[in-house]
């Protein structure tokens, strides 16, 4: 159920670059997490669940308004945690 | 931390405001900022948001700080400071994380200048979170954008700031904006380097044969040894569409017209036959600028960079004339014959007004947009034009002569920034620019023609 340890690396990369103002590299590094995670919601539908979903559509609007902290939180501290924790944890 | 914001947002009525013991302090160290402050106001909406374990400030939307671990986010903007770093520039407050984060890293006797990017948001962040002991601190120094003039060697900032800046803070945003994504730009050259290198192989027999840039620039000089040589600068953003009627009565009138290899279609569809059409880019996408008609293009000399599109240059059998730019890439060219080095970081407008200004003293600018005016990425009648809702909803931004924010991007913005400083520099050597159209990028020491609406 866990998210591989490269995916985290890479999404922790994503959010400080966000967090540091590197937007361009950040939109970059998260399509590339944003391919794997679909790749491992694919695999194991669980992965996607209500409150996963909830979570992207949450983060999905932060990018659309260039809420790049609001969007690096989304992802770090809701989204991966979900993953990473299992669909039937709360955060 | 040693203090909440919750508990400041909390205490907001208290007599007196919060924020008095900072504003005195500021009053005392920094006494024009304190009447910037006076004067400000701040238009930007603040909310309270607790959506995480940490209660963060939402302004206009946009989260100053994370609502989850500020801290650990404010250790990573501070970033590593070297030892040897003396002066640091902080840009933006934001909700106060890293100034004392930055101050207990720099080295004994060190200055640390702190940029306010928004007055008014900074008045109002006084009272609600203490800011006074960086505020007291002897190694501080707190400035306006507008006494920046370039960036430091070292500097830190408070990203969000960035989207939230007073007008006056535009440029240096712009600039930060730039250092931010450069790394992200040479990433995105390397993408083309192998069709540069391939073009740079093939135009290399055609670029030793035609004349260099410097025998038109003379024989134009000669043609206007009057002196108070008018001449347009025509580039293919949208606002060409407005700048027509002028360009043509100024070209009747006698100036030369010099026009970046997009805007050739929507001239040449308005009867005016460019004297110099410029190119620079590798890409065959400018193909499609050249397939206009070519029996008005008879006077019209072509000036390239050898990177550009071979089946570009070969096609053009009217004169044509090489130049380089100062990129290490066409090292190899300038030691094969004398070339003569046009201004471009990157975009066909930058040599096109290099031009301009080698030839001419009133320097009209047209369609010089870096940005999308009218929600449209090109003038009309240019090939590759087309309206488009997405860049119409970017949050990059640059400033037209109708003071309108007006939908940019990131690579537009550099260009605009450059082109900035380069007619900075041509200006203190007595040219002179003019602005065709309102609509256009508002550009530092570019006035605009007041019949032009």
């Amino acid at each position: 159920m866990s998210a591989p340890a490269s995916d985290d690396d890479l999404l922790s990369k994503c959010c400080d670059l966000f967090r540091t103002g590197h937007h361009a590299e950040a939109s970059v590094s998260l399509d590339k997490w944003l391919q794997n995670w679909t790749s491992s919601a694919a695999a194991n539908p669980a992965l996607m669940d209500e409150a996963s979903c909830k979570s992207l559509g949450v983060a999905l609007d932060c990018q659309q308004r260039h809420d790049w902290i609001g969007l690096a939180d989304e992802l770090e501290y809701v989204l991966a945690r979900r993953v990473r924790t299992g669909p039937e944890s709360t955060v | 931390m040693a203090w909440s914001v919750s508990c400041f947002i909390a205490n907001m009525d208290e007599k007196p405001p919060p924020g008095q013991a900072a504003r005195d302090i500021i009053a005392d160290r920094w006494p024009s900022i304190a009447v910037h402050m006076q004067q400000a106001r701040c238009t930007i909406e603040l909310e309270l948001d607790q959506s995480g374990e940490a209660p963060t400030l939402l302004a206009n939307g946009i989260r100053l700080a994370s609502a989850w671990q500020p801290e650990r986010e404010a250790q990573l903007q501070c970033g590593p400071l070297w030892p040897d770093v003396a002066e640091l520039t902080l840009f933006g407050v934001g909700m106060g994380y890293l100034p004392p984060l930055l101050l207990e890293r720099l080295p004994a006797g060190g200055k640390l200048r702190v940029v306010l990017l928004n007055i008014g948001l900074f008045d109002v962040m006084l009272d609600l979170i203490e800011m006074s002991d960086w505020l007291a601190h002897q190694a501080v120094e707190l400035v306006c954008a507008d006494a920046i003039t370039r960036l430091p060697a070292s500097f830190r900032l408070t990203p969000p700031m960035l989207q939230l800046v007073d007008p006056a803070a535009e440029p240096l945003r712009d600039w930060l904006l730039q250092a931010l994504s450069e790394r992200h730009m040479q990433v995105h050259q390397t993408d083309v380097q192998d069709t540069l290198e391939r073009n740079l192989q093939r135009n290399m027999v055609l670029h030793d044969e035609d004349n260099d840039v410097a025998y038109l620039l003379n024989e134009m000089i000669s043609e206007q040894l009057a002196g108070d040589s008018n001449v347009v600068v025509a580039g293919a953003g949208p606002s060409l569409d407005h700048a027509i009627g002028v360009i043509q009565q100024l070209q009747g009138e006698g100036a030369s017209v010099v026009a970046v290899d997009a805007a050739l279609a929507p001239l040449l569809n308005n009867g005016i036959a460019p004297d110099v059409v410029v190119s620079i880019d590798p890409l065959d996408t400018i193909k499609r600028f050249f397939e206009v008609d070519r029996d008005q293009l008879a006077n019209t000399a072509l000036v390239y960079f050898p990177v550009v599109d071979p089946d570009v240059v070969a096609g053009w059998t009217q004169r044509r004339f090489s130049a380089v730019g100062s990129h290490e890439r066409f090292q190899s060219y300038r030691k094969m014959k004398k070339s003569t080095v046009l201004f471009s970081s990157g975009s066909v407008i930058h040599p096109a007004v290099d031009i301009a200004c080698r030839v001419g003293r009133q320097i009209h600018l047209a369609g010089v947009d870096f940005g999308y005016p009218f929600a449209s990425t090109h003038a009309s009648g240019v090939a590759v034009a087309h309206e488009s809702a997405t860049v119409a909803s970017s949050t990059l931004t640059v400033r037209n002569y109708r003071d309108d924010a007006v939908p940019s991007q990131m690579n537009f913005i550099s260009y605009y920034r450059d082109l900035e400083q380069f007619v900075d520099r041509q200006t203190r050597r007595g040219s002179v620019f003019q602005n065709i159209g309102h609509y256009s990028a508002r550009i530092r020491h570019v006035s605009v023609l007041p019949v032009a609406a």
